[in-house]
């Protein structure tokens, strides 16, 4: 779901003079992003991991077809049901069917970005069904009707004391700021939620196409719970989040696991179809979506960001995002993987400061997994934007930047002028300095 | 960048090749790379900008020194990217890169040190994003630093913690983007003076300029020099 | 690698990311840990949920724990699916075996079509794994052949590598945020494994 008139320096300009939200965000990345990297120097081989798993990926995102068919039949075979939506509304509309089959009146969900695409909590509430959010940092800011700031740490913005107080006003929990016990509140709450809900929605890390599975990861167990609870299953998928095999999500799980949390491997992992749910009088759909993604697979300048795994590991690392946050960015996605995919999915105009609003220093590209060119990206962004792009209803931009750029190249290939401007540019300068 | 706007670098990095008795050749006219065109999303300014360039210095054999390390890294780096559809020009970009280095890269790979340096100071190093990422510029500037007697490495080898973390500078983003520029500075600065430093020393004139702008605001002592300054004024 | 030397990652691992092991060298002595452990550690909380499949000691410790005063709810096909789940959600410790054990990353995997177990290792706070040594291999490549027959034989498997964990509320690492808080390793390191393969 997008906001409406958002404004980048602003939100940029505010989490910039929080100090809380700059406490969070100096934590994650001096922490996290850091070890990421000592984790990826442990194995002896991890370039050639990095390369064989950006192949695999892009292998699927450039053949998509395919994988998606074999997917769907195999998903079929076990009992399950695959739906495409080709936009939200599609997809809410296909949510809405499968709910009102089984009489659906509470939802958990495992966190899902794609899911938070399509307006998910929102529209299931307009129909008088109760979503509720399982991982503690979506729970936290669901309560705090507030965005995420981070797509693995939605809730890093905020202080024990703001998530203490927080819980006292929305649950009626006597006040603590200590994380255990306001952990132990949750978890009691959220335990008697996962008993009650219908139906559990997942995002999906991977789907196996070969296999009609998916592979699901966490680290609390709000998935594990949302699955095998609720008879209901439904995965939100967008649809370049495939492999063929089992062995090729193994290698993506390896380093999914080291970049989005620095851990050897994650928790939690579930590798689950239709037969969990069939085996015992249950219902297994897998919603894919499109929402834009086919038009960006078939351009070859960016179907690379289609092969992320949303790890997190650029908004770990980019200093840029270090001092804005999460919300600056204006959409569901954020950091260097917000600023290519929010223009791409939601409009490149609109979404301008996004990909100008970047020192392309390139950290992003070193630590993802992937070694996705997200800088070549932006700058190929900006051409679009600047230049004009046809296909994309893009005008060219002769604004005043242009002719300072022009005016720039003119008193660069003349002598005179370029001559005359240097030393006064220099004397000024001498006088300042 | 800082061939057009900033005179003492030019002058020190030509003092310096020719104490170095490295025969200086300076075209009529500095073309400019093209970078700022480039990152402007203006490519095809940036393709007219860079073909002066390259015809330029298209027939010379000579080295050619760029005292800057994102101009370099333009050169090296994204020209082939601009001349990908254009097989002729492809091929001169490819001829043209062989040849073209970063000052540091120059003076470390590609000839014997012979001067003599010596400077008191504790001394930190700030590299530039594009060289560091792109050329893979950072031990050169590191090991001529190492030649000067007296010197004191600051940190971690003249490496302050976070010390490849971009300052915000980012060419056009400190103008269309100050406030986040100003944060990306202050907090880069904040890293560094914890090492207590005397000089802070780079390889990118830009980068240098928009630290010392921070710096004056902070009414820090601190140095920044350009490493062309430093060894010249360490050869002295 | 030879099988101790797989054993010994496998522990070293384990304790790396506060997991604790114990290991027994043939089931008699399994057996006397385990029933020590549990009424030692959790003697006010004298509650445990043991699977009878696939796990031939459960008929000797349960009576055991039975005679020391525990509850004791035993996962067979004799109790219904929901009245089971309604009693684990008051039980503190599950006990259950798994399917493979993968040593460098310490993960246990159980496959899903094993009745009860996905949520004896879930719903209590207290998960006690009980794997037998030849259920170890060293390295997921290893492990994906195996799992890959299992899925494509039937249902798929649940990974398990540490307690649950969280660090959303101010990056402070919170233990037990919906599954198990504390993970407990028994490793039969002498003898074959529990479970039919």
């Amino acid at each position: 779901m997008q906001e409406q008139g958002f404004d980048y320096r602003k939100k940029a300009k505010e989490a910039i003079k929080d100090p809380q939200f700059q406490k969070g965000l100096q934590s994650i990345q001096m922490r996290i992003g850091k070890a990421t990297l000592e984790r990826y120097a442990e194995l002896r081989d991890i370039e050639e991991l990095r390369r064989k798993a950006k192949e695999v990926r892009i292998h699927a995102v450039q053949n998509l077809d395919q994988y998606l068919t074999t997917f769907t039949q195999r998903v079929r075979e076990k009992g399950g049901e695959v739906f495409f939506a080709r936009d939200s509304e599609s997809a809410q509309r296909i949510l809405l069917q499968v709910a009102e089959k089984h009489n659906v009146k509470k939802v958990v969900k495992g966190k899902s970005m794609v899911g938070e695409e399509i307006g998910i909590n929102h529209f299931l509430e307009s129909h008088g069904i109760t979503p509720v959010e399982t991982d503690l940092g979506e729970f936290i800011i669901q309560l705090a009707e507030e965005r995420p700031s981070h797509i693995l740490g939605p809730a890093i913005h905020k202080s024990k004391e703001q998530i203490g107080r927080l819980f006292q006003e929305k649950l009626k929990a006597p006040y603590t700021h200590i994380p255990e016990e306001l952990t132990m509140i949750a978890r009691r709450t959220l335990r008697e939620q996962f008993f009650e809900a219908d139906m559990g929605i997942t995002g999906c890390n991977l789907a196996i196409a070969s296999k009609g599975q998916v592979m699901l990861v966490s680290n609390e167990g709000n998935i594990r719970f949302s699955i095998t609870i609720p008879k209901v299953h439904v995965v939100i998928m967008g649809m370049e989040r495939i492999v063929w095999s089992l062995r090729e999500a193994l290698l993506l799980l390896r380093l999914l696991s080291r970049a989005a949390a620095a851990q050897r491997m994650a928790t939690y992992v579930s590798i689950v179809g239709p037969g969990e749910k069939v085996s015992k009088d249950g219902a297994f759909y897998v919603l894919i979506l499109d929402n834009g993604r086919s038009k960006i697979a078939k351009d070859p300048d960016f179907k690379e960001i289609l092969s992320c795994i949303r790890c997190g590991a650029c908004l770990n690392i980019c200093p840029v995002y270090g001092k804005i946050g999460g919300h600056a960015y204006g959409g569901v996605y954020s950091g260097p993987v917000g600023a290519v995919l929010n223009p791409l999915l939601f409009g490149i105009e609109r979404y301008k400061d996004l990909f100008f609003g970047e020192t392309l220093c390139g950290a992003c590209k070193d630590i993802c997994p992937l070694h996705i060119e997200i800088p070549r990206m932006l700058l190929e962004l900006r051409r679009r934007y600047k230049e004009g792009y046809d296909k994309y209803h893009i005008k060219p931009k002769k604004d005043l930047e242009y002719l300072a750029i022009k005016g720039f190249e003119y008193y660069s290939k003349s002598p005179p002028i370029y001559n005359l401007v240097t030393r006064t540019i220099n004397l000024i300068r001498r006088d300042n300095t | 960048m800082a061939a057009h706007l900033y005179n003492p670098l030019i002058k020190a990095t030509r003092t310096l090749l020719e104490r170095l008795h490295v025969e200086v050749l300076r075209p009529k006219t500095q073309p400019c790379c093209g970078l700022v065109a480039f990152n402007a999303g203006y490519f095809a300014v940036a393709k007219e900008m860079a073909k002066r360039f390259i015809s330029t210095f298209w027939d010379q054999e000579y080295p050619i020194v760029i005292p800057s390390g994102s101009c370099a890294a333009m050169v090296r780096h994204h020209y082939k990217s601009l001349f990908k559809a254009e097989p002729l020009w492809e091929e001169k970009v490819h001829t043209l890169a062989k040849r073209t280095f970063e000052l540091t890269e120059f003076l470390s790979t590609r000839m014997e040190f012979p001067l003599s340096l010596r400077m008191e100071g504790r001394v930190l190093f700030h590299p530039s994003c594009q060289a560091l990422r792109l050329l893979q510029i950072h031990q050169q500037p590191i090991e001529l630093l190492s030649k000067i007697r007296g010197i004191e490495p600051v940190g971690d080898g003249f490496r302050a913690e976070g010390w490849d973390r971009c300052c915000g500078f980012g060419g056009l983003f400190h103008l269309k983007y100050p406030e986040i520029s100003k944060a990306m500075r202050d907090s880069k600065l904040e890293l560094m003076e914890r090492q207590d430093p005397q000089i802070i020393v780079g390889i990118d004139m830009g980068c240098l300029l928009h630290l010392k702008r921070g710096l004056k605001e902070r009414a820090s002592k601190i140095r920044v020099m350009h490493m062309a300054e430093l060894l010249l004024e360490a050869g002295r | 690698m030879r099988p101790d030397r797989v054993v010994d990652r496998l522990i070293t691992e384990a304790k790396q990311i506060g997991v604790e092991v114990y290991e027994a060298k043939d089931p008699q002595h399994l057996r006397h840990s385990l029933v020590d452990f549990l009424t030692k550690r959790y003697a006010t909380h004298n509650s445990v949920c043991i699977p009878l499949e696939g796990f031939p000691l459960a008929d000797e410790i349960i009576p055991e724990l039975k005679t020391k005063g525990w509850d004791v709810l035993q996962a067979d096909n004799s109790i219904k699916f929901e009245e089971f789940l309604e009693r684990l959600k008051h039980i503190q410790v599950g006990i259950s075996p798994i399917d493979l054990s993968i040593a460098e990353t310490s993960t246990l995997v159980i496959r899903n079509n094993r009745p009860f177990l996905r949520e004896i290792s879930l719903l209590p706070p207290v998960h006690i794994a009980i794997v037998g040594k030849d259920q170890i291999v060293l390295d997921m490549s290893t492990a994906s052949e195996l799992i890959d027959g299992w899925l494509t034989e039937s249902l798929g498997v649940t990974f398990i590598t540490g307690p649950s964990k969280t660090a959303d509320i101010e990056l402070n690492l919170v233990k037990g945020v919906h599954g198990p808080k504390e993970l407990i390793i028994f490793i039969l390191s002498q003898c074959q494994s529990l479970l039919p393969s």
